[in-house]
């Protein structure tokens, strides 16, 4: 996991879960050992290059987002294939990309050796190097391919590449291994705060005979003193006992108020509450 | 309304020490609040109190980075206003876990804090404070707020 501190805020901070920072946790806690504990940033970020058995990640780090809410993390992984042409000391490269949401594009490099013995497989990841620099782009076309033959494979190798897009006044970035990856539970991804429970307490004004409900509702008295209470698919609504020309009533378990005067207005009606001002008055609270 | 609880998620891993990074951003970006840390020993969430949602519309207001829109969909002054009374008298706590995990309860304040607040008023007197649709609309907004903040 990536844990990012700024210049102006105590503690640390981490990227919200999504596709691109999930792959990048992974990758971190499975070859934890082979990333440095931290590091801090230059003026425009960093990258950081780690070799590993499996491939190569890139890893880039950017100080490009205006405000907090714009951290992000791009993945792009990208398999290099590699043949070995002996006699003119060359290296040809096969680049694919295949995300899922892309088309599949193939890009062909040469790479001239200078080393004194065969190129073999494990040296592949560290001549891995960004596009254009070590490499000489063949144009989408292999130049090469008649001498590409399965004698001189010499291997593939997977480079991941991540862009991790922070925030201006981070200052330095820490790896930290975390165990829970795999705990679906315990990686829930961002959601806005949605209403669970509501619970509402108003009065019905008006003369509401207790015949008229128990006749209707016919169910004895409720909980929490209450003298009917009615279970409903939005929430539970409680009627308490006459006090003058009105009645207590709660609804609870509700997600809106507009679900809780429905479910008022319907009991009202069924009570035969005929007084002008028989409504739930939710909107005009009185409260202690 | 008596009590209205929202849940959510801020979809990453929170440091919640009192010198973290949650109570720094809370200390920074919101009006003043108790913070109780978590204490890894006995529970994994920490509480952050707001006596006054009205105060927090107001810094969210203020907040020039926010990407929300500054009221809910179809609110105008006069709703907004009208909601103020109830905003002043109702209170925020959060309870966020070091997995994200944050639990939103609006409800009345404390009466004690009441009390001091209001010296003059009676508290054992009956306040008409309204409560409508609009009002509900702005603490929902309100708390997308304070969790888009609490989740940066």
């Amino acid at each position: 996991m990536l844990r990012l501190h700024s210049s102006d805020m105590l503690g640390w901070s981490t990227m919200k879960r999504t596709a691109g920072t999930k792959l990048l946790n992974e990758v971190i806690s499975e070859n934890f050992e082979a990333f440095p504990v931290d590091f801090s940033l230059f003026e425009h970020g960093r990258s950081l290059r780690i070799n590993l058995k499996a491939g190569v990640v890139f890893l880039h780090v950017l100080r490009v987002c205006e405000t907090r809410f714009d951290k992000d993390c791009r993945t792009q992984e990208v398999e290099y294939r590699c043949w070995y042409l002996a006699e003119k000391s060359l290296l040809v490269w096969q680049k694919s990309c295949a995300a899922e949401d892309e088309i599949a594009a193939i890009y062909y490099f040469t790479q001239t050796y200078h080393g004194t013995r065969p190129f073999v497989a494990s040296d592949m990841p560290s001549n891995i190097a960004q596009d254009g620099a070590l490499l000489e782009n063949m144009h989408g076309r292999n130049l090469h391919s008649d001498s590409c033959v399965d004698t001189n494979f010499v291997g593939s190798v997977q480079v991941t590449s991540f862009v991790v897009h922070v925030a201006h006044n981070t200052k330095r970035v820490c790896f930290v291994f975390e165990n829970t990856i795999k705990n679906e539970k315990a990686n829930s991804d961002f959601a806005y705060p949605k209403p669970v429970n509501i619970c509402y307490t108003g009065s019905v004004h008006g003369n509401i005979r207790s015949e008229n409900i128990s006749a209707e509702m016919q169910q004895a008295n409720g909980p929490c003193g209450s003298e009917i209470h009615v279970d409903t698919s939005m929430g539970v609504m409680q009627i308490f006992g006459q006090n003058g020309g009105s009645r207590k009533i709660t609804c609870k378990a509700f997600v809106n108020i507009e679900e809780a005067n429905f479910i008022v207005q319907r009991v009202c009606n069924m009570v035969h509450t005929h007084h002008p001002h028989s409504h739930a008055l939710f909107q005009s609270r009185r409260e202690r | 309304m008596h009590v209205l609880v929202l849940y959510g998620n801020t979809g990453s891993k929170m440091d919640l020490q009192t010198q973290g990074h949650t109570a720094s951003l809370t200390r920074k970006m919101l009006p003043v609040s108790t913070y109780t840390p978590c204490i890894e020993e006995h529970n994994v969430h920490a509480i952050i109190r707001w006596e006054s949602a009205w105060l927090l519309y107001m810094a969210f207001l203020a907040d020039q980075q926010t990407r929300l829109a500054p009221s809910p969909d179809c609110l105008n002054l006069q709703e907004i206003e009208q909601s103020q009374p109830f905003l002043e008298r109702t209170g925020l706590t959060l309870s966020i876990t070091t997995l994200g995990t944050c639990i939103y309860r609006f409800g009345k304040k404390r009466r004690r804090l009441d009390a001091e607040e209001y010296p003059q008023t009676d508290h054992h007197q009956q306040v008409d404070v309204i409560y409508s649709q609009p009002t509900e609309n702005i603490i929902f907004h309100l708390a997308q707020y304070v969790h888009s903040v609490i989740a940066s």
